[in-house]
């Protein structure tokens, strides 16, 4: 998926996926999953779902391409889809699960859902670039973050399309940078330890 | 789903205190894609990637629950315990392993052996009369059918992830029967 250049379209490579596997060739769809998995686990993730929940999300919109297969008239279509799917039920479980933490009258709380998706980055900053990135990033609107955080994963040809399938206006990203991008590309450009190579 | 801004919750006003609108911003975010807004998405996707990586075996798991769905078949469940099976996961590849499944209709017990270090040699045995057998690999599917006494041969398995279907010839409209993913 991260192929040289970034150019390869995922959407493409899963429309003709999913158009063999209709075709009768199941070994098709494990090429699918193989190249879009990592896509819509960080869908998931970007909506607040700790490991587990999303680990379910994703599997169970695998198991619905499965189920919706016949009805699904358009291959060209399947990314999105797979991307709406998922960010619908990772919008739902994550509804679900505050609304059961706020019923969690013995003061164990779980940790706060909104707070896994504010995964550490510390731990993992490996240079000086990417701590500065990542206090940046922080800094945007959790619905930027949201988005950023999985067109990072997505190939160029893909931005719009999975901006669309976020639910986010037209025009988000792709072709053009768009609000979120432009607000931290523009904190970036005016902060001293973003060197400009 | 394309809304403007503010139906999706934007006031304009959310960001630090200043305005999402003005000709400096719609300017910018109506610029192409460049170089550098191509490193800061580099440099957000390395520290993701790191920070919240993809669980391993999330891709086989979806793809056995595909399987099972699209098939409507019985899980067979694995019945071997013994240090067999854990010599065929393990990394040391050079060891034969048997591994014995059951299910509801059928019981079965394959043995794999690496053949000149290269790819392995699946045999088995079922329970049930005349069987179907489906091999799924990484990338292929190879079918062969068991003998008068139960057993079959695939004598040519790529290494990885794989799945057996088994289904009865005697009984067409019993369910098909999948072993869980083997490591081979």
């Amino acid at each position: 998926m991260h192929a040289e250049g970034g150019t390869r379209s995922l959407a493409e490579l899963a429309a003709s996926a999913f158009a063999d596997y209709r075709d009768g060739r199941p070994e098709a769809m494990s090429e699918l999953v193989d190249s879009t998995t990592a896509l819509l686990w960080h869908t998931a993730r970007a909506q607040g779902l700790s490991g587990p929940q999303a680990e379910d999300v994703v599997q169970n919109t695998w198991l619905a391409l499965v189920q919706s297969a016949s009805g699904i008239t358009d291959p060209q279509g399947v990314l999105k889809w797979l991307l709406t799917t998922t960010r619908r039920e990772a919008w739902a479980v994550s509804k679900r699960s505050r609304r059961e933490d706020v019923r969690d009258d013995m003061g164990e709380a779980m940790p706060d859902v909104a707070a896994t998706s504010d995964e550490p980055a510390e731990a993992v900053v490996r240079s000086a670039e990417q701590g500065l990135l990542w206090r940046h990033f922080k800094d945007l609107p959790v619905r930027c973050q949201q988005l950023l955080r999985v067109i990072a994963i997505a190939e160029r040809p893909d931005y719009a399309q999975v901006a669309d399938a976020l639910g986010m206006p037209v025009g988000s990203i792709g072709p053009t940078r768009g609000r979120c991008l432009a607000k931290l590309r523009t904190a970036l450009l005016g902060d001293p330890g973003w060197a400009t190579p | 789903m394309s809304g403007s801004w503010e139906d999706q919750g934007w006031d304009g006003q959310d960001w630090k205190g200043q305005a999402w609108d003005g000709p400096d911003w719609e300017a910018a975010a109506a610029g192409e894609i460049d170089e550098q807004d191509l490193r800061v998405l580099a440099t957000l996707r390395t520290v993701v990637q790191a920070s919240d990586p993809v669980p391993s075996g999330l891709a086989e798991r979806a793809k056995f629950a595909m399987s099972v769905a699209a098939l409507e078949a019985e899980i067979a469940e694995i019945t071997t315990t013994t240090a067999e099976l854990a010599g065929v996961r393990s990394t040391q590849y050079d060891r034969a392993g048997t591994i014995t499944f059951s299910s509801d209709q059928l019981s079965a017990m394959i043995t794999i052996e690496v053949v000149d270090g290269g790819n392995a040699r699946l045999s088995g045995w079922v329970s049930t009369g005349s069987t179907h057998v489906e091999l799924r690999e990484r990338s292929r599917t190879q079918e062969t059918t068991t003998d008068d006494a139960g057993r079959f041969t695939f004598s040519s398995v790529e290494r990885g992830m794989i799945h057996l279907v088994m289904r009865r010839l005697d009984d067409p409209q019993s369910r098909p029967v999948i072993t869980p993913a083997i490591e081979i």
